[in-house]
């Protein structure tokens, strides 16, 4: 009875795990296998050793990405993931807060291309609502999406519009899980609303924050539709990150084998912080409890 | 409880990485199909006998080509690629199912993963020359020579020779632009000018329309391409020749006459003569020349039709002339972008694609598309009573004043320079004081190209 039993679970992980293994692990190993290959995607690949990835390291379009790339990552964790944060404990409680609520997800609900779409008609030098309202203070036209490096910033902001939602919702599910007696205690002991908000809610927030700042820090490694609809990376391949090069290259460029081994190389990146964050935090969680 | 969450963390990250490891190793899954690219030169053989037998029209009768066209993003496309079907069906009984694609990146990967398999698509629109070279080294076009052939007197000796390598002909042009200047009449008119008729008339216009507020022309760094207009008409106006040498890896782009085309472009930003490249030449250009704030946009003559009408500036409003070369030397030249649509070697209805490319290729078939979008149709015998007055006007002045028509910089040179250049040419808009490097960054990417496939 215990074996059929086990064979069954094995049954029902069966379907997920075939879907997994051909449209993901094959793919995924065949992505490896051809980054040692120079590769237009026609003709017949030829083995290039270890030469594409030697390549990257001299390339300074793949450095501007991977610092873009960096930029990515540190103002997501300071902006939507902070902000996010923020959001969440000033909503909570007040008045009409399940429509301030609303406000902040609707964003999140728009899908990504017709976000870039959105904001590129803001961010429009000629018709767009930012510069027609600077305009009114005598502000001279600015170009938002061709200014480098104003560029990259302006997509964060965007970005941080569309991302800020869905970290405030994560972040009000792990305030409500909070139990309240642990707050009230602290506020009875003298406790003041920061400090209980330091030493007794933060704390006890971080296994959603660590699920939090893990999500949006690969989200922002993988970061691409978005910077693609509103600068396709330029101008000048200046607000290219990994992603939007990876694609330039194998698409664009018709480089498969070195687009390829851009990809193995931000996979490593977000493998690597990934673990190493996910290590210390595991092991802050078995000193803290 | 909390290692439950981190597990649940570390797999949520696990599928968000495999996910972005998809998008470069999915395209490698389609393109396994090497036996199929190895194929192709049976195809080519196979090809001429297939158009040879076209005589028996039930064969093919009932049959669906696929057309695959980048051209998704413009509302008039997909409906005037079904009108062909609709013909060709009433016809011949073949229909021609269109498939649009709105962005040409994603459009040329589709198509470059699908050609060498058996899922090719019967028809696709491409571009001519050097874009259209890479497919045919790699065998995935099958020859469409014997129809050429056969419309021979149809087609000028110049269009073909952009669908010709090495003795086949391959596609057929389905319609043809030219790149002229449009500038807005009324604004000519406020301020009393003519369309110039050479260089220094030009540059008279452009201080004239400075000085009474209004941006001689627009430029663009957005959408990337756009960036090789302005490049290539200073390199033409400079010498024809020079340009022609420069697109297939005779002439450096460092090369002194090169530099002068960039010095003059160069100064010409710095006088003020070009908006500000953060503007959109689809959106923002038309607008701006509707309100007079910009006097002329360089553009191909699809944008009369695409853009101007779209955009709903009025007929009337629209003048254009062809831009003089700023050397006398360099003569009257204007650019000439064309259209293909090609065959796939590897279709898997070949007999009734090349009937249908026949059909397309003569008179009546080839003014289908071109009168529906009011373009030029690629043969001469086809009628062109539905061009408007305009486009008749530059024709007309290509043919009588004998202009030297030259290939777009898009299709003259190899893809994998011209992609890169583009953006070199936008560093330059940005920054014209950063020439020396992006002349010294173009060299190494084209040296690149040429050291390889010289």
């Amino acid at each position: 009875m215990k074996n059929y039993n086990k064979f069954a679970s094995y049954l029902y992980v069966l379907p997920a795990f075939l879907l997994v293994f051909f449209l993901l692990l094959i793919p995924m190993f065949q992505n490896i296998y051809y980054s040692f290959f120079q590769w237009d995607g026609i003709s017949q690949p030829i083995f290039n050793g270890l030469n594409n990835y030697i390549q990257l390291f001299k390339d300074s379009n793949f450095l501007t990405s991977f610092l873009n790339t960096i930029l990515w990552v540190v103002f997501t964790l300071l902006f939507p993931v902070f902000g996010g944060l923020l959001i969440a404990v000033f909503l909570r409680g007040i008045k009409f807060s399940d429509f301030f609520k609303s406000i902040f997800y609707i964003p999140i609900t728009i899908s990504f291309v017709a976000t870039g779409i959105i904001w590129n008609y803001m961010y429009s030098r000629q018709i767009g609502v930012l510069n027609t309202i600077l305009g009114l203070f005598g502000v001279d036209k600015i170009s938002w999406l061709t200014s480098v490096p104003l560029n990259t910033f302006s997509l964060l902001i965007t970005w941080t519009w569309q991302q800020l939602g869905v970290n405030m919702v994560l972040f009000l599910m792990g305030l409500t899980s909070i139990p309240v007696e642990q707050t009230e205690a602290a506020s009875i002991e003298g406790a003041n609303r920061w400090q209980v908000f330091i030493y007794v809610t933060f704390p006890m927030l971080r296994p959603i924050t660590t699920v939090v700042i893990a999500m949006a820090t690969a989200n922002s490694f993988k970061v691409f539709d978005l910077i693609y609809v509103m600068t396709r990376g330029g101008p000048y391949r200046s607000s290219e990150t990994l992603a939007v090069t990876m694609f330039r290259e194998s698409f664009t460029m018709s480089n498969m084998g070195y687009g390829a081994s851009i990809s193995v190389v931000l996979s490593i990146i977000v493998v690597a912080i990934s673990v190493i964050y996910l290590r210390s935090m595991l092991k802050k969680d078995l000193l803290y409890y | 409880m909390k290692r439950k969450w981190i597990l649940v963390t570390a797999m949520m990250l696990a599928l968000t990485i495999l996910i972005s490891l998809v998008l470069a190793g999915c395209t490698t899954a389609a393109t396994t199909t090497t036996a199929a690219a190895a194929e192709t030169t049976e195809a080519k053989a196979t090809t001429t006998a297939a158009a040879a037998e076209t005589t028996e029209a039930k064969a093919t009768e009932g049959v669906v080509l696929s057309l695959l066209h980048d051209k998704g993003g413009n509302p008039n496309f997909q409906p005037y690629f079904e009108e062909m079907g609709k013909k060709t069906e009433e016809l011949f009984g073949i229909k021609i199912e269109p498939v649009p694609y709105p962005t040409t990146d994603v459009f040329i990967a589709t198509v470059r993963a699908a050609l060498p398999t058996t899922d090719a698509p019967d028809l696709f629109t491409w571009w001519s020359t050097y874009r259209m070279k890479e497919l045919i080294d790699q065998g995935l076009l099958a020859p469409t020579t014997e129809l050429w052939d056969k419309h021979k007197d149809e087609y000028s000796e110049g269009l073909r020779n952009a669908f010709t390598f090495d003795g086949e002909a391959y596609g057929y042009s389905y319609t043809q632009e030219y790149w002229p200047v449009w500038y807005n009449k009324d604004v000519f008119a406020q301020y009393n000018l003519e369309e110039p008729k050479n260089w220094a008339e030009f540059i008279n216009v452009c201080d004239t329309l400075l000085k009474n507020g209004v941006t001689p022309m627009a430029q663009t760094v957005q959408a990337r391409w756009p960036t090789l207009i302005m490049f290539e008409q200073f390199v033409i106006g400079e010498d024809p020749q020079l340009y022609v040498d420069l697109c297939e890896g005779r002439v450096k782009y460092s090369d002194p006459k090169v530099k002068a085309a960039f010095e003059l472009w160069a100064s010409l930003i710095d006088k003020g003569y070009f908006t500000d490249p953060g503007i959109d030449y689809f959106v923002d250009a038309p607008n701006m020349f509707n309100n007079g704030e910009v006097g002329m946009i360089l553009a191909g003559t699809w944008y009369y039709e695409s853009v101007f009408t779209a955009v709903g500036v009025p007929d009337e409003k629209i003048g254009a002339f062809i831009l003089p070369s700023q050397k006398d030397s360099a003569g009257k030249n204007i650019v000439l972008e064309m259209s293909p649509i090609c065959v796939s070697a590897n279709s898997k209805n070949l007999e009734a694609t090349l009937k249908v490319v026949d059909y397309f290729m003569g008179p009546e078939g080839n003014e289908i598309f071109a009168r529906l979008n009011r373009s030029y149709p690629s043969n001469m015998k086809s009628a062109t009573d539905f061009l408007p007055d305009i486009k008749v006007k530059i024709s007309d002045t290509v043919k009588n004043e004998n202009y030297n028509i030259l290939n777009r910089y898009w299709e003259a040179t190899p893809t994998p320079i011209c992609e890169e250049a583009v953006d070199k040419f936008a560093e330059f808009m940005a920054n014209p004081d950063r020439l020396d490097q992006v002349l010294v960054d173009l060299d190494v990417i084209a040296d690149k190209y040429w050291s390889a496939n010289k």
